[in-house]
Order: C-alpha cells, then structure tokens, then sequence
C-alpha cells in the first residue's frame, strides 16, 4: 500500500503503522501521533488530530481511528 | 753527401669536453712536453639550493634521504627524488572530525525537515562520526584511552576534535544547588586522575551540543546516562541581562538564562580541552 501526504515530497510504500503518543486535549478530543516504517527503515511522522470519545477511549478505538485516516491517505 | 732534412715540431692543444661536447678547458701543450689537466668538480644541489655539494668528476654522489614527520610525531625517510605517499595517522584517523554533530532525529514529519536532511549532514548520526578519530574507529564517544569504558568518567567528544585538540566532560553531576559562580570556581579548581588543570565550565554552546533531542531528558543517553531533572549552568552571561547566565535544563531539554545567584536544582558538567599527540591525551 502507498500513501500520500502533503508534507511529505515522496509517497510511503508499504509502511508498518505504529501508533506512537496520544494526546488528550481534554475536551474529548485527542491527537494521535503515528509513526509509518517503510522497509528501507525510513521513518515518517504524522499526526492525526479529531479523535473524539465521550467519557474514555481505549487502545482499539485509536486503532480504528488511525485505520481510518490512514485511508484517507492511500494512492 | 750527407744531407740532414730539418722537421719543425709544433706545440698541441688538448681540449677537455663533457659529455655534452662543451668545451670546459683548453690546455696547450709544448711539443715533446706532457701535461696534467685536471677535470673541474661538480655540483649537485636541490631544487633550493639549500643543499649543494661538490662532486669529483667521474665519481657518484649518494643524495641525503628526506625525512617527514607525521602528526603522530613519526619520523619516516625516503629516498630523494621519491614519491611520498602519505597515509592517515593513527590506525585511520582523519585530520580532523570537527563538525556539527546530528541531533539524533531519524523521523521526518515533512520533506526538508531535520530526519529527512540527515543524509546531507556531517556525522553518519548523533554517536557516529563520518570519519575515524585518532583511535581508529568512528565512536563520537569514548573515553581519554579511546575505549567506552569510561574507567574515569571522563568523556571525550571527537566530533569537537580539530586535529590537535578535543573536548572532554567529566560526566558526574556535580554540586547540588550551586550558583553560578560556585559552579565556576569549582570548576576551575576540578581536578581528575592526571588531568589536574585545565578544567572549566562548558559554555552554553559546548554544553548544548551534549543534548541529544530524541530523548525526554537531555542527556539520557550512554556514556552520560544522566535521568535527572537538573539545571546545567554554562559558562555564558546572559543578553540583555548580564545578571544572569545560561544553563539548560535535563528534563526539558530547554535552554534559558537565570540569575546567577539562583542555585536551587543547578548543577556543573566540567569540562577541559585535551591536547591530542597521536591517541595520546594531554
């Protein structure tokens, strides 16, 4: 899979996704930091900001929202 | 009848030449007579005429070897009129490794940025130099005999190795609470195995280039391993206010000025610039 983002000049091939910080804004809203490995060990930093939750989130609902990102980013 | 038939004798001429065919001298020689002539000497001299010496003629002259010193205080000689190929000192080491060391960023979070650069810069990464330091290898660290066993907590930045001298930290935190210039004069005074003078406090500038910036704390990271939320004093006045000077903070890996009579949490990484003669530190 191939990825685009704006910041970056060149397209990510194949990266491992890896969730690397979440911060809780403390509003119900929080930023996920996401670290993409490609298999050449190039590491690309993104972060994803609008996860909403009402009262906690757990670990599964950042994956899910990462996936879902991560989508709007595909070649 | 007997008739005597005169013949008149004349005179000779020898003509000395080399090998070119130039005339050197000519030497008349009276009929019947013998005469020495005597070939004129040479001279080889160098390119400067700093060396010259006579050489008989039809005799060999040996030309004195050249000798060269290297920067590990070696003598070699060769043979004049030899090529010198020159090798580097040391097991490998290069002139120099001066150089702006990398951060230690390898994430990039946009084209341009400093983990996307980083191939560009001057150091293979934040412990690896791009070229060998006198010991031979490429450890930015190591300690005074080029090992990182740090036996005298002393270690020595070789990225800051201009090719005769190196900067070296004693890594122990010292002073709790110290003020500026307690921090100063201790360091002044500080003293380590043979290393008794000579020592002082970083400026701001030596003592940020430690800072390693994928770390939470500033100096978390071997040989120095330190995990505390300390202050570090500089040596450097601070601007505008003179009143105060810069330190930089463990924790935070920030930088800032404060007034120099603050000591709560401040503390003193002394450091001395070593003389290098070949993988010997002075």
């Amino acid at each position: 899979m191939k990825y685009r983002f704006e910041q970056f000049k060149t397209d990510i091939d194949n990266p491992k996704v890896a969730v690397s910080s979440v911060t809780d804004h403390m509003n119900s809203t929080c930023s996920v930091g996401v670290t993409l490995t490609t298999p050449d060990v190039k590491m690309y930093g993104v972060t994803f900001d609008g996860f909403k939750y009402d009262v906690t989130w757990e670990d599964a609902d950042i994956e899910i929202f990462v996936a879902n990102e991560m989508k709007k980013h595909e070649v | 009848m007997i008739t005597i038939k005169k013949t008149l004798c004349v005179d000779a001429t020898a003509v000395l030449k080399d090998t070119f065919g130039t005339t050197i001298s000519t030497t008349p020689i009276a009929s019947g007579a013998s005469a020495d002539i005597t070939a004129p000497d040479g001279t080889a001299e160098n390119s400067d005429a700093t060396y010259s010496v006579l050489v008989p003629s039809g005799s060999t002259v040996i030309m004195p070897n050249i000798n060269f010193t290297d920067s590990d205080g070696i003598t070699t000689s060769v043979p004049s009129n030899k090529d010198i190929t020159a090798t580097l000192c040391g097991g490998g080491a290069s002139i120099s490794t001066a150089t702006l060391m990398r951060t230690g960023a390898t994430t990039s979070y946009r084209t341009g940025d400093d983990a996307d650069t980083s191939s560009e810069g001057r150091a293979t990464d934040f412990f690896t130099l791009a070229e060998n330091n006198p010991f031979g290898n490429t450890d930015r660290f190591t300690d005074e005999l080029g090992t990182q066993t740090y036996a005298d907590d002393i270690v020595i930045d070789w990225s800051t190795y201009n090719g005769a001298t190196v900067l070296g930290f004693y890594r122990i935190s010292n002073g709790v609470n110290i003020n500026w210039n307690n921090a100063i004069d201790n360091s002044l005074l500080f003293t380590k195995g043979t290393y008794t003078t000579g020592w002082r406090l970083p400026n701001i500038k030596e003592l940020y280039s430690l800072v390693i910036m994928t770390s939470v704390r500033a100096l978390n990271y071997t040989p120095f391993n330190n995990n505390s939320n300390e202050y570090y004093w500089s040596s450097t006045t601070g601007h505008p206010s003179t009143a105060n000077a810069y330190f930089m903070q463990n924790a935070s890996k920030h930088i800032s000025a404060i007034g120099k009579g603050t000591s709560g949490g401040y503390r003193y990484l002394p450091c001395r610039t070593f003389t290098v003669t070949g993988t010997v530190l002075t």
